[in-house]
């Protein structure tokens, strides 16, 4: 029973996404048992893609490309995400053993909290315009997941109004500033999350999606330099690529309601 | 449609187009320090040393650089709440936090100040309390003073002590109080860690 083809969002997407995407948008009446055991033809365990849905386990090879064949695509994509799952899970495991924090937090959904809060600065116009609460709410609510709860809306704008990158008055509300610093341990491992994820994704979107490599930049520049000068390229660094990335945000076509794409450019530079 | 409508629809329609543009932003695990409060919580939470403004705020033991030596201040750690008794007649109960200078030169001078909190508003601490720089041999515990004025209800209070350390001289309008450390225009400051100060009762005691 092949669904409708899904038409792509830029919201940021795990694997468990595409399997709670598909399932509902099959209608209202297929629940999770229903699913695994008429759509999936009994290929998973009822209980277990509750699991997946959530992001408590990660689904095998043989499962996605079902999936994929459910919702008429080729399964390179959905492949590619469940491989950046894995890695991002591996990525999570191994951090917090670096930082010593107990491993039962979960994996998956760490980069949620960064990836949210990066979503409300940027429904912000940069020139400090005031736009209405409530249309920011909803822009946030809708870039961050289909299925965002009130609560995380809620959440990533306590969060900004505490950290005073945003100024409200009244029904309104505009940016105060624009960089958000992860100050608590979990912020700090929530945006490692985050970053490592934009990294998997940017590789695998070079390497294994062909119908992905144009939208991916990856390029390592190196140099020899002065170690007394590195703050100096940093700071350098940053002024550029502020200017470069107001300069484009800037431009009229980059409606969030039209054709842009929401794009991370991280910046990572190390010593050898 | 008159002249006061077209106007308040151009203004709309504008405020639209420049609500459509997307926004941008950035993320990370540092940035710019924008205020002291934010330049004393990093200090004070890495264990180092922090310019912003033209001041060097520091962490206890976190050493500085003067010239080519390293000073630094240790403040006494104390394992509870700080005994402040309050006598009759005194304004409010009375503590100390002792502290160790070591590595300035002669001519520094330093002087107590304190806050419930890293924003401030400091209190020099007494005349009392002024110490002459550690350089050389004799490097003794010396005490930033604290008196708190509204001690009557005996519950523990939160307390930051600073060390302000003037490399030449105090300045001779330095205020009595400052909202920032930076007020008095010290050179480096050394800031403890939360203390907690439990006012007690002398004068409660002598009542009984």
């Amino acid at each position: 029973m092949p669904a409708k083809p899904i038409h792509k969002t830029n919201a940021p997407k795990g694997i468990r996404d595409f399997f709670y995407e598909t399932r509902v948008l099959m209608g209202r009446d297929f629940t999770v048992k229903r699913f695994a055991t008429e759509v999936l033809e009994g290929a998973v365990d009822p209980v277990m893609l509750g699991y997946v849905e959530k992001g408590k386990r990660l689904p095998n090879e043989a499962l996605v490309r079902r999936l994929a064949r459910v919702r008429g695509e080729p399964p390179a994509s959905l492949i590619a995400v469940l491989y950046r799952d894995r890695m991002l899970y591996a990525f999570g495991r191994e951090l917090r053993r670096a930082l010593h924090e107990p491993a039962d937090t979960e994996g998956v959904v760490d980069a949620d909290l960064a990836v949210q809060v990066s979503r409300g600065v940027a429904a912000l116009p940069d020139d400090g315009e005031w736009v209405t609460v409530k249309g920011w709410r909803d822009e946030i609510a809708s870039a961050i997941r289909g299925k965002a709860k009130r609560a995380d809306v809620d959440r990533v704008i306590a969060l900004l109004r505490e950290r005073g990158l945003v100024e409200q008055r009244g029904m309104r509300v505009r940016r105060a500033a624009k960089h958000f610093v992860a100050s608590s341990p979990n912020e700090r491992r929530a945006l490692a999350m985050e970053f490592a994820a934009i990294f998997a994704k940017s590789l695998l979107d070079k390497l294994a999606v062909p119908e992905s490599a144009a939208s991916s930049h990856v390029r390592n520049h190196y140099l020899h330099i002065d170690r007394a000068r590195i703050p100096q390229f940093y700071e350098k660094l940053e002024k550029s690529m502020r200017a470069l990335v107001e300069e484009f945000a800037a431009d009229p076509a980059a409606d969030p309601k039209k054709t842009a794409e929401f794009l991370n450019v991280l910046i990572t530079s190390t010593t050898v | 449609m008159n002249f006061a409508r077209v106007r308040k629809s151009l203004i709309a329609i504008a405020a639209l187009v420049v609500a459509a543009c997307g926004g941008s932003g950035s993320s990370g695990f540092d940035g710019a320090i924008k205020s002291e409060p934010e330049a004393i919580e990093k200090a004070t939470t890495e264990g180092t040393c922090v310019d912003f403004k033209d001041t060097t705020y520091c962490a206890s033991g976190a050493p500085v650089l003067i010239g080519d030596d390293s000073a630094a201040v240790d403040f006494d750690e104390s394992s509870g709440p700080l005994p402040c008794p309050q006598l009759p007649g005194d304004p409010g109960c009375t503590t100390t936090v002792g502290f160790e200078p070591s590595g300035f030169p002669e001519a520094a001078v330093l002087l107590g100040a304190w806050a419930e909190s890293e924003r401030g508003p400091w209190t020099l601490s007494s005349v009392d309390s002024t110490v002459p720089g550690s350089g050389g041999e004799g490097d003794e515990d010396d005490d930033v003073v604290v008196v708190l004025p509204d001690a009557g209800d005996g519950e523990p209070s939160p307390v930051v002590i600073a060390v302000l350390v003037y490399l030449d001289a105090v300045p001779d309008d330095a205020p009595a109080v400052s909202l920032r450390l930076r007020g008095f225009e010290p050179d480096i400051v050394y800031v403890s860690s939360e203390v907690e100060v439990a006012p007690s009762g002398l004068r409660n005691e002598a009542e009984r």
